[in-house]
Parts: C-alpha cells; sequence; structure tokens
C-alpha cells in the first residue's frame, strides 16, 4: 500500500511539472524562436537550437520553474546552446576550407552582397561589424527589450557593467551605421522623409 | 534636410562630440525594421511543428544531468582537503605524543612545580623508568605512597615534549594540569631513532 502511495505520489508530481512546462512551452516558445533566428543566419539551424533549448529546459525543469524569469532563463540556455553549435560549424568549416583548396583553385566563395540602398540592409550590416558581445547587447535591448538586469543575467555580468557598454555598443552602432552612409531619415521603402 | 546640413558639417570639422547624425531612437527605429524574426512572421505555438516539438520533447525520457565540474574548484577542494588533513594530523601527533623520546621526566608530586627527576629509557615502556625511581627511593612523596613502594602512574605530554609520568591514577590529572594525555600505547620509539641508538650504544 506505502509503495503504491509512493508511486501515485510521483506520478502526480510528474504530471504537475509536465503541466508547468507545458505552460512554459506556450509562453515562450515564440520568443525562445525569434532569439535564435535573430542570432543564426538559417532558420532550420534557429529551430534545431529551439529544439534542443527546449529539451534541456525539460530536463531541468526544477531549475526552470523555480527561476523567476523563465524567460531569461531560456534565452540564457539558447544563448550557449548557438555558441555550441557556432563551434561545431566552425571545426566543420576548416575541414571543408581544407577540402576545398584541395580540389579547387578559384578561391572562397564571396559572402551575400547587401543591397546598401536599404537603410535596413545598412543597419543590418552595421550590427554584424560590431563584436560579438556589442551585437548581443544590442540584440537583447533592441529586439527582446530586456532590462539592463535581465540583460546581466543573460550575459552573466553586472548590471553596471551592461550599462556601460550598453552605452559604448551604441555608440559604435551609430558610427558603423553613419560610416556605411545609413540616414534614417529615409522611410522603409527607401524614399526620404 | 537637417541631417544633410549636420554631414556636411561634420565633413568641414565643424561638428561636436555630441553632434550625430542619427539619434539613439531613430537608430533603433531602423534596427528594428531590419528585425530578422519580423519577416517572415514566425510560427507561434499553435503550429504543428511547435506541438510536435512538445510532444517529442514530453516523451524524452529524463536522464540525470550531472552539475559540470570545474576542475578549478576541484582542485581547490583537493589542496583544502590535503591542508586540513595535514593540519589534524598535526594537531593529533602534537597533541598525544612525545618529541623528546630519549628521557621521561618522573614527577614527585600532582604539580607541574613539584621536584622532578629526569630518567633516560632506552627501550618498552617509559612507566618502567619513572617506577625504578620511585623503587629505588630517588622520588618519595609519604602523601602518595609509603617510601620505597611504587604509587600509580599517569602519563602526560608536558609543553617541552617531553613524557611527564606523574604519581596518580586519575584519568583528569592531565587535563587539570593543562597538558595533553600521552597516546595510551605510551610512548614507542621509531625505527630510525631505535638504530640511532644502537649505534650509540645506547650509552645515554
Amino acid at each position: 500500500m506505502g509503495v503504491f502511495r509512493k508511486e501515485a505520489v510521483i506520478r502526480l508530481a510528474e504530471l504537475e511539472a509536465q503541466l508547468v512546462f507545458e505552460s512554459i512551452f506556450g509562453d515562450h516558445y515564440e520568443a525562445v524562436l525569434a532569439y535564435a533566428i535573430r542570432r543564426t543566419p538559417q532558420r532550420v539551424d534557429a529551430q534545431e537550437a529551439v529544439a534542443e533549448t527546449m529539451t534541456i529546459a525539460w530536463q531541468r525543469r526544477e531549475l526552470l520553474c523555480a527561476h523567476d524569469n523563465p524567460r531569461i532563463w531560456l534565452y540564457a540556455t539558447t544563448k550557449r546552446v548557438l555558441a555550441n553549435h557556432r563551434r561545431g560549424a566552425s571545426r566543420r568549416t576548416a575541414l571543408s576550407n581544407k577540402l576545398v583548396e584541395h580540389q579547387c583553385t578559384d578561391g572562397p566563395i564571396p559572402d551575400t552582397i547587401i543591397d546598401l540602398d536599404n537603410d535596413e540592409a545598412i543597419i543590418s550590416q552595421a550590427l554584424e561589424m560590431l563584436s560579438d558581445r556589442d551585437q548581443e547587447l544590442i540584440r537583447l535591448d533592441v529586439f527582446e527589450g530586456l532590462s539592463h538586469a535581465e540583460i546581466a543575467e543573460v550575459l552573466d555580468c553586472r548590471e553596471a557593467q551592461v550599462r556601460s557598454r550598453l552605452y559604448r555598443a551604441r555608440a559604435c552602432l551609430r558610427q558603423a551605421y553613419e560610416d556605411q552612409g545609413g540616414d534614417h531619415s529615409r522611410t522603409s521603402d527607401g524614399k526620404r522623409s | 534636410m537637417a541631417v544633410a546640413l549636420r554631414r556636411l558639417a561634420r565633413l568641414l570639422g565643424l561638428g561636436d562630440r555630441g553632434d550625430h547624425l542619427v539619434d539613439d531612437n531613430d537608430l533603433f527605429d531602423v534596427l528594428r525594421r531590419a528585425d530578422p524574426a519580423a519577416r517572415p512572421p514566425l510560427p507561434d505555438v499553435s503550429h504543428p511543428d511547435a506541438q510536435q516539438l512538445l510532444t517529442r520533447i514530453l516523451q524524452t525520457p529524463r536522464t540525470v544531468v550531472s552539475p559540470k565540474k570545474r576542475p578549478r574548484r576541484r582542485w581547490f577542494v583537493l589542496i583544502a582537503l590535503v591542508g586540513v588533513t595535514t593540519g589534524a594530523t598535526w594537531v593529533v601527533i602534537h597533541r598525544s605524543s612525545v618529541s623528546d623520546s630519549r628521557n621521561v621526566a618522573c614527577y614527585r608530586d600532582l604539580s607541574l612545580n613539584s621536584d622532578i627527576v629526569v630518567v633516560p629509557f632506552d627501550l618498552g615502556n617509559p612507566l618502567e623508568a619513572c617506577r625504578q625511581a620511585w623503587e629505588s627511593g630517588e622520588l618519595q612523596n609519604r602523601k602518595v605512597t609509603p617510601a620505597g613502594s611504587e604509587p600509580p602512574l599517569t602519563r602526560c605530554v608536558l609543553p617541552s615534549g617531553l613524557l611527564g609520568i606523574f604519581p596518580s591514577d586519575d584519568v583528569d590529572l592531565c587535563a587539570r594540569l593543562g597538558l595533553d594525555a600521552a597516546a595510551p600505547a605510551g610512548f614507542r620509539p621509531s625505527a630510525p631513532w631505535l638504530a640511532g641508538r644502537a649505534g650509540r650504544g645506547a650509552g645515554l
């Protein structure tokens, strides 16, 4: 009887955890997917990263549920997952580059050329010119709309550091944008306001 | 127009440090319009892909995820453990053993200020060395025992490291005198010391 009761309690706890996880998944899936898409060139890669993040979240659901703001926990986890993917990809790229060197003489394939007439393309390019750390700060601030304290938690640093780094990152972005000939007075269709 | 003028002023070197062509709000508006997640719109959680993912995750058996071990922390724990062990060993050794292993101090009374006879001893039980001092009458104390007879003896470690033998069977005597009790087994000379003694012909 005691054994059955113990099993029932465990089962109940599992069901409760499942319900909580489903709720968190529903609330944050879209935000986490957006986070990943903003940091990976391919949507397929972003979806893979989200799947991995959510699996980790399920495995560590006690940590996730105990967190005051699960979205921050999920962003921080996705950041680590993407970093792992990038490390793997760079290893693969290095290997394939070695193979290419032996196979062709035309040199590496050029990067995709962005239409610089478009202000949005210019700002995207300006953002890419910043350091990885500055890009992440700007994205967390502008796209994810996090507070300084939340950014500090995702990046695992102090809030005061976020404030000063973000100030510098904004200045760098503005400079890079202006250097690229960006003009904010144009509307999204390319016409000047 | 304002932007063009500011750009011109900047080219002519007339702009100051804070005079930017673009202010942050406008810049971030442009950046938001360039959000890669906005075009095309993201699938929401009701999308079949999201639902399939959720089902797949919930069917995943739970694996025990052990926290990542940090080598630095492991080293720190190891060093701390070695330090604590060494310290504890030192304390134990110094609490209950004798550093001067060639002589024993036989006290006449239950006080550190009483007369003593320092007796060299070679091997075996240090109590025996003091017992002989009592038996021979070298040590006498009528309050403790009649002349020529041996009293019960208790071993303590003196602050100097010498073994002190007191005429008492009180097990708390060492503590009352502010001394550590000697190891129950008594003094056991180490092998190198014994070798040294043998080499010198045990002539102390």
